[in-house]
């Protein structure tokens, strides 16, 4: 598009503002989970690692972290399985009511968190699964699968549907062809895909509190930690998240994204 | 006349890739769902809930003031987060759309993409050192003589978490159908002699529309259920619809009631929704 | 399935060289919902013969093809292989490997894992694999090439690749569905002549689909060309070329003159009909049996009419405007319009058009004799 040079420029510094704004809280929790002050202020008065042992010598804490490990390392997988069948299923079989099931496995993101939280409460306390792991583990996959969904579906359109029956046409059979050829295509989606789930898991925080009962992840401490007071330590652990779901994205992205940089966009 | 037969093989391997997310997905969302409207009729004895089946939850809840109030609250909340994210984002879809480079564009949408997945609690904690009465705002502004006071606990606040929520979702929607708008419509229309600002109104805006409208219907779903900005930027003080549901549960056992709000809150979104993918998807 | 086929084959039959019915395709219909891609067909393609199926596109040739090779399934009929039925088997148990359009070759693989890749899915030893892989590398000119990834070659070699993975495994039939419509057209007439070539070499049939008439017309015994999901005709080239069986046909391949006509009088060697712009006799065997008065379209081909200035060239000439000219090589395409606007179409040499000094506009005799006449329904 021809534009005058003024107006690239003003395009470019509003979106570097738009990026300053949404880095601006994650990079002063950086800062300040590293200060000596009590209340965050300006300017630092010096620099600490006490937050982070006091947050990281919390019972609490630790107890937390460990679930959300637990509790991620089992969605991750669950949810990219999960994604992938109905990714794949999207990619390779035509059937009745195919769009709207597409549109159902994609909604439970949109509903709102709260309302979503409600009705999983109600349901799992009803069949006996509330207040424990398997009931966070139960609705996060509900909430992960469609990111796994996503990631892999934009993989799969881009392979050319056919090679898939010209492995069949050579002697493969339907369970072999997909080994042979889906599986070697898409394995570093898959892995992105994982990457995504664990990440979606890890900072879930809405829905986990209204099932998870007594069990907090890292994330529900957070909240406790907001509910209860101001504290330093939310930026120790915070900055801890971040480091951690910013990888995980970061390496999800270089996956899916290095195909495209290769074609045009 | 023979039917064309689906092998056992084939019917096999099709359920086997067919059947699991739906399963998981009726039973663990759609169940609940559909439980929740149940529960909607439910009965409250002595703090035990009762199955049952009567309107007292409804009625108390559509005549209660202070829920007409928070639903006017959060749709007026969310409305505006739709028109000031896809204010806020169009620069940069724009800037991603038609200026950067290949490259570039790839890195800036993924650096778009990136908070959407980070703790959104921790991120508004950060906002609320910021905005404090002695945070860092309200210092920067004492720099240069204007005294706020606390930014906290206000609606402007709360629109800041909003978009914070928002804007990485919005931006990544408007770029991808920027992305797909076709070049050279922009360039026929150049040829016959349109201006930028008019090629921008009449050629890229409505070419776009699908784009622009579908980021906005995110940003007002996506905040049209928040809890978090409403209770830590707001401070709690305006009370919106996610805020009545999360009280009623903590408070205890009137979950029936939180089930109404709740289904409002799901109809509202599906109105919304649906009257926006008709606006973005209709036929001149 | 009502039909029976007249073949005394025995188990063996497959890979007997005797000149017989390989498929035969009986009442096929297919149809997706309420769409119907193939009504009624019935189709027998010889063994060892190169047939060529062509059509307009979404006359159903490409759905033929994929029911042939299982990926579709038919929704009435049979398909006969040798005599049996093959309509139940699945795709992987119906050894017809197929050189796809978009060739589908396995980017993630090299040109000999490519190759071999029907081999390995039989359970061929590894090192015979390779063997027969580098054989068939060699006799479609990869030898250099075999350790390469699918996206360092050509288009061409591309598509040597995409035959050599279909050979290996030595099948009795293949199919290719437009194998050549990625390539420029010299490629193209390379390959054909390649294709042709291995195909007699090797004696196995060649299923090959097409919409270009070249390909069909330059390679095929048998040309088989359908229209909305039915055969409108098939024959050697040459006959249909002659004498295309239905005015679709004579559409389709272009360059003949439809004229519709009423009989007028019958004579043991010559029959006189009636068209809108003049009476035309006619003196081949296909008119003796006609009635007077009946309706009958008259067809002639391009390269049997002659152009010229005066009148009284021929035994039937007809006075028309030239209103198109297109010059192929040596060969000049004219499309010229009757005073009741029926188009005629006459094929020339360009040096003929010097001489005659005609232009677009310019008005001029058609003429032909009186055995170039066909009937066509």
């Amino acid at each position: 598009m021809h534009l005058s040079q003024a107006t690239r420029i003003i395009l470019m510094v509003l979106c570097a503002g738009a990026l300053a704004f949404l880095y601006a809280p994650i990079m002063t929790n950086f800062v300040f989970s590293l200060t000596a002050d009590r209340f965050p202020t300006l300017p630092i008065s010096g620099f600490s690692t006490q937050w982070y042992e006091l947050a990281f010598g919390d019972d609490l804490v630790i107890r937390a972290l460990l679930n959300t490990a637990l509790v991620a390392l089992i969605v991750a997988p669950l949810s990219t399985f999960l994604g992938f069948t109905a990714a794949y299923t999207d990619y390779r079989f035509n059937f009745v009511g195919k769009k709207l099931l597409m549109v159902f496995a994609l909604l439970p993101p949109l509903v709102p968190l709260v309302v979503s939280g409600l009705a999983m409460l109600a349901y799992l306390s009803r069949v006996g699964l509330s207040g424990n792991l398997s009931a966070i583990v139960i609705s996060q996959i509900v909430l992960a699968s469609p990111f796994a969904m996503a990631i892999i579906r934009l993989r799969l359109s881009q392979i050319d549907g056919d090679l898939e029956f010209a492995a069949q046409n050579l002697g493969a059979s339907n369970w072999r062809a997909f080994w042979e050829v889906i599986i070697p295509l898409t394995k570093t989606s898959v892995f992105a895909a994982f990457l995504l789930s664990f990440a979606v898991s890890f900072d879930e925080y809405a829905v986990t509190w209204f099932v998870g009962g007594l069990n907090e992840t890292a994330s529900v401490r957070v909240l406790s930690f907001l509910q209860s007071a101001v504290s330093p330590r939310i930026n120790a652990i915070g900055s801890f998240t971040f480091v951690v779901s910013m990888s995980l994205i970061l390496c999800a992205q270089f996956i899916t994204l290095r195909r495209f940089s290769k074609e045009k966009l | 006349m023979q039917k064309p037969a689906l092998s056992a093989r084939r019917l096999l391997y099709s359920s086997f890739w067919v059947s699991p997310l739906p399963f998981w997905l009726t039973l663990f969302f759609l169940g609940p769902l559909l439980l929740l409207v149940w529960l909607s009729f439910w009965d409250v004895r002595n703090f035990v809930l009762q199955p049952d089946f009567q309107l007292d939850n409804w009625v108390k809840i559509l005549s209660a003031n202070y829920f007409w109030q928070a639903y006017g609250r959060t749709f007026l909340g969310a409305s505006c987060v739709a028109a000031i994210a896809s204010l806020l984002a169009l620069p940069c879809s724009l800037a991603i759309g038609f200026i950067l480079s290949t490259r570039a564009k790839l890195t800036v949408l993924g650096l778009f993409v990136v908070p959407f997945f980070t703790s959104y609690l921790v991120r508004v904690y950060s906002w609320q050192i910021y905005l404090t009465d002695n945070g860092v705002i309200s210092n920067l502004l004492a720099a240069i003589g204007l005294e706020t006071g606390s930014l906290l606990s206000s609606k402007f606040a709360m629109q800041v978490g909003y978009v914070t929520l928002t804007l990485p979702l919005v931006v990544v929607i408007q770029s991808i159908s920027m992305l797909s708008f076709d070049r050279t419509l922009i360039n026929a229309a150049y040829n016959l002699g349109c201006g930028p600002v008019r090629v921008f109104f009449s050629v890229l805006l409505p070419g776009t529309r699908a784009g622009l409208i579908l980021g906005a219907l995110f940003a007002f779903i996506f905040s049209f259920g928040d809890f978090v900005s409403p209770t830590y930027m707001g401070g709690g003080k305006f009370p919106t619809l996610a805020i009545l549901i999360t009280d009623t549960v903590k408070s205890g056992q009137q979950w029936p009631r939180a089930a109404v709000i709740a289904i409002v809150m799901i109809g509202t979104l599906l109105i919304v929704a649906l009257t926006s993918l008709k606006l973005a998807y209709r036929r001149k | 399935m009502t039909a029976k086929i007249q073949t005394n084959t025995s188990m063996q039959a497959d890979e007997s060289p005797s000149q017989d019915v390989h498929i035969a395709l009986r009442d096929i219909r297919k149809n997706y919902g309420k769409a119907v891609a193939i009504r009624d067909l019935n189709l027998n393609i010889d063994r060892g013969q190169f047939t060529a199926i062509m059509g307009p596109s979404g006359c159903g040739k490409s759905t033929l093809l994929r029911c042939l090779a299982g990926l579709e399934s038919i929704t009435t009929g049979d398909i006969l292989r040798s005599g049996r039925s093959i309509r139940h088997q699945e795709i992987w148990e119906r050894e017809m490997p197929m050189v796809w359009q978009s060739l589908a070759l396995f980017p993630f693989l090299s040109v000999l894992e490519n190759i071999e890749f029907g081999l390995r899915m039989s359970g061929v030893s590894k090192g015979e694999r390779h063997r027969r892989a580098h054989e068939w590398a060699s006799k479609l000119g990869l030898d250099e090439y075999v350790n390469r990834s699918i996206d360092q070659l050509s288009g061409g070699q591309r598509q040597r690749v995409a035959l050599a993975r279909c050979l290996v495994t030595e099948p009795s039939i293949i199919l290719l569905d437009e194998p050549l419509s990625a390539l420029d057209a010299h490629l193209s007439l390379q390959m054909q002549a390649e294709l042709k070539r291995l195909q007699r070499e090797l004696g196995i049939t060649f299923v090959y689909v097409t919409h270009s008439h070249s390909e069909a017309f330059s390679m095929a015994d048998k040309v088989v060309i359908m229209n909305e999901g039915r055969v409108e005709q098939e024959g050697a080239p040459q006959e249909i070329y002659l004498k295309p069986a239905t005015s679709f046909v004579a559409r389709f391949l272009g360059g003949s003159s439809i004229l519709s006509c009423t009989v007028k009088s019958t004579e043991t060697d010559e029959v006189l009909v009636d068209g809108k712009d003049g009476t035309f006799r006619c003196t081949s065997d296909e008119f003796r049996t006609l009635q007077v008065g009946s309706k009958i379209n008259l067809i002639v081909r391009a390269d049997q009419i002659s152009l010229s200035q005066e009148s009284g060239w021929a035994d039937n000439e007809v006075y028309c405007r030239v209103v198109g000219e297109e010059f192929v090589g040596a060969l000049v395409n004219l499309q010229l319009e009757t005073a009741s606007g029926c188009k005629i179409f006459v094929q020339l040499q360009q040096r003929d058009l010097k001489t005659l000094d005609i232009e677009v506009g310019a008005g001029v005799f058609a003429n032909w004799h009186p055995e170039d006449c066909h009937i066509i329904n």
